[in-house]
């Protein structure tokens, strides 16, 4: 290993916030009081950096019910089921952990829940139980669900459309769109479209909202040069939650992310093309940094998207595709929001499929503010 | 739910095996993160290269930042405060310096107001018409302890050039002659003068770093002492707090091959220890208190994925959210603390950099009163 130079020196954790590098490096000389010498991070000359073993608490900004719920995700995190088999998982998660989510999740937001196919794509429409405001009787979301392209159908996008649906008094369309390893690009793109194009009928485009987390959040971004070549109206807004407008794993937190969150090593995240394998899956061989896949690459499609809302957390693999996402777009001169919740994993306020959605998490209800105001500020009403 | 996460991780290695298998290469062994009954995550070794999403300019200006930082600890480690603040200036900031000024033509004013030190800093073909009204205040960084004068002037020359707008650049008392709230008393100072001239909403507060923080803390100040809160606010590479131990605090230092910190923060820079200060008191640390949150004015927050302030930016975020204010999170890929500002080697030339100051520009555009 060519080091640069690995500084020995024990600090606070205020300077940490305050100086600088080159600044604290001189400041914790004056500071110092002892030098660790244990193995330290450093840097190769090509910007490697080689980061030794540690321990890390959890963030002390957490709220306390958030604090617990991490604690009880890990005790669920142990039950693995083996050996690997999509279809038996499927089943797994629906009884397990999918519908007993929508109960808890039923009983602090009354809703109704109707199964209809439009566009010939099976759908749940999702309607907050005292009606649809008035002055979102000419709205609609879509909600793409996650589930890593492989999982989260009809009771994934029902769970990620309840909160919303009746925070906002708006109605949400969950489309149950073709997963993998059944079907690959651009089959979700394709069935959701099909379900835009059926509303296209009955709204204007300005009034439809379209959300997703995880994969959700990557078809969401994809949908928007999809519809560009396919001559459709650009929607109202977006969302693009627990991603970003990247079918890859590619930056600082496809490594952070993976440790934190995932509880893998990241060497064998970045083994694959498309940086994670479970995109394989999905898209297959294809050149992920394609337009079409990642319009986060592309400024002339990124400049004509609707206003964007990103929402990630500082232990999502998946913080790193947001914030490049966001300053892409921004520099497209689009009005894009970014929000970061710091200590949150991926999707820790959407997605039931890898995650226990604590309905009173302070942090969770946030962020389903955060989305709640951003639909109703941006999507037309006439 | 979380037996989906283990699942996905298993189809991860369980590719990636199949992968490496094909391309003959040796699987290596992982050793897997585990966690603490309390919810502390112990990580094995890993290498992390520098993220393929940043420019190949700002992993140029990273490397030439380790390399200053790496130089700056061995010439710094014998000195005293103030040929340390020297040294800085002579290694870090004069160079900063000439390198803005040949890219931004302004001109630079020593002037008293209110009793404390500035530098006004103008564009050299003056001030655009729309901003006649209109004036920055900006707050160096540097742990409270240095970068006065200078480092200022570095994080104010772009803005003023790019904006066409007028920046002050203020020398705030710093530690350790001075502890708080001197550097707070003296932001009101200035700010009292600039009311004779300016109204509030037409004046805007930025600073990175400590400059962040005392930006969010000067708001405070001025809703106890009776004075009208300024136009619009950024707060960069910080919060509005004194810094809880959050995630940015391990992997904001480590991926810049720097150890964490772990600490407690109720441990000060020299400027915050005082007896008897409470950390959680609005004048310090205003995030805390929802009240005082939901006066402030629009605030911009800026930070990157390799900033320790991260998580302090973040959560200010989304407490500002919370209270309704406009408050904009903008994160660089990448981007080590203050890497747009005065606190390491700059490149004016660094696509991300150039990025920051624009959104920092139209921000500052977009809110303040003409």
């Amino acid at each position: 290993m060519n080091s640069l130079k690995s500084v020995n020196r024990n600090r606070n954790i205020v300077a940490s916030v305050i100086a600088a590098p080159f600044l604290w490096a001189w400041m914790s000389c004056i500071h110092a009081t002892t030098m660790p010498n244990s193995q330290v991070p450093a840097m190769d000359t090509d910007g490697t950096t080689h980061i030794p073993a540690f321990s890390m608490p959890q963030s002390g900004y957490l709220s306390e019910p958030a604090k617990k719920a991490i604690i009880e995700l890990e005790a669920m995190h142990r039950k693995t089921i083996w050996p690997i088999n999509i279809a038996e998982n499927r089943k797994l998660w629906d009884e397990e952990f999918l519908k007993p989510q929508l109960r808890r999740m039923r009983a602090v937001f009354p809703v109704t829940i109707t199964p209809a196919v439009l566009g010939g794509i099976q759908t749940d429409i999702v309607e907050p139980e005292k009606g649809v405001d008035r002055k979102n009787q000419n709205r609609i979301l879509i909600n793409v669900h996650g589930g890593s392209f492989v999982a989260g159908a009809r009771y994934g996008g029902q769970a990620e459309s309840i909160p919303i649906a009746s925070l906002s008094g708006i109605k949400v369309v969950a489309v149950d769109y073709r997963l993998a390893p059944e079907h690959q690009f651009p089959a979700a793109s394709e069935d959701v479209t099909s379900v835009y194009k059926a509303l296209l009928k009955k709204y204007r485009p300005e009034n439809i909202g379209i959300y997703g987390c995880s994969a959700g959040g990557m078809i969401t971004a994809e949908l928007m040069p999809w519809f560009q070549t396919h001559d459709l109206p650009r929607p109202g807004a977006v969302g693009i939650f627990c991603a970003g407008a990247i079918a890859s794993e590619a930056g600082d937190s496809s490594f952070i992310g993976t440790l934190l969150d995932w509880r893998q090593t990241p060497p064998f995240v970045s083994s694959s093309p498309h940086g994670a394998a479970i995109l394989d899956m999905y898209f297959g061989d294809r050149d992920v940094k394609d337009a079409a896949t990642s319009p986060a690459y592309s400024p002339s499609i990124l400049k004509r998207f609707p206003p964007t809302l990103l929402i990630t957390g500082t232990r999502d693999a998946q913080m790193s595709n947001a914030v490049y996402t966001h300053t892409q777009l921004i520099k497209a001169g689009v009005d894009a929001e970014l929000h970061v919740w710091e200590g949150m994993g991926h999707g820790f306020f959407a997605q039931p499929v890898s995650n226990l959605i604590d309905v009173d998490m302070p942090e969770t209800r946030e962020a389903w503010n955060v989305i709640v105001k951003f639909f109703s500020t941006h999507l037309g009403r006439k | 739910m979380s037996s989906f996460r283990s699942l996905m991780a298993a189809i991860f290695i369980e590719m990636a095996t199949l992968i490496a298998a094909h391309a003959q290469q040796p699987t290596p062994v992982p050793v897997k993160p585990t966690v603490d009954a309390d919810g502390t995550i112990r990580l094995p070794a890993i290498a992390v290269p520098f993220s393929l999403l940043a420019s190949a300019k700002a992993k140029q200006n990273l490397l030439d930042n380790i390399h200053a930082f790496a130089e700056g600890a061995e010439q710094g480690k014998d000195l005293d405060i103030n040929a340390g603040r020297k040294l800085l200036d002579e290694r870090l900031y004069q160079p900063d310096i000439r390198k803005l000024r040949a890219v931004f033509p302004v001109t630079i004013q020593s002037e008293r107001m209110g009793g404390v030190s500035t530098d006004v800093i103008e564009p050299a073909g003056g001030v655009a018409a729309r901003n006649r009204r209109r004036v920055l205040l900006e707050f160096h960084g540097g742990g409270f302890e240095v970068g006065a004068g200078l480092g200022g002037q570095v994080a104010s020359i772009p803005i003023a050039s790019l904006g066409r707008i007028r920046v002050i650049s203020v020398d705030y008392r710093e530690a350790p002659e001075y502890k708080f709230p001197a550097a707070s008393e003296d932001v009101a100072a200035i700010y009292r003068e600039l009311l004779k001239k300016y109204p509030a909403k037409n004046i805007g507060l930025y600073g990175c770093s400590a400059g962040g923080w005392l930006t969010a803390e000067s708001v405070a100040w001025f809703q106890t002492h009776g004075l009208p809160k300024p136009g619009a606010i950024g707060i960069f590479g910080a919060g509005a707090l004194v810094p809880e131990v959050g995630d940015s605090n391990y992997f904001g230092s480590m991926l810049l091959g720097d150890l964490p910190s772990e600490e407690d923060a109720k441990k000060f820079t020299p400027y915050f220890d005082v007896p008897e200060l409470n950390i959680k008191d609005p004048l310090v640390s205003p995030v805390y208190s929802p009240s005082v949150l939901a006066a402030f004015p629009p605030a911009l927050l800026i930070s990157g994925t390799r900033d320790f302030g991260l998580s302090a930016a973040v959560y200010t975020h989304s407490q500002l959210v919370k209270q309704g204010i406009e408050a904009d999170l903008h994160v660089w890929e990448g981007a080590m603390h203050c890497s747009f500002g005065e606190l390491g080697v700059i490149d004016p030339s660094e696509p991300e950099t150039q990025e920051a100051w624009d959104v920092i520009v139209k921000f500052f555009d977009k809110h303040l009163g003409k």
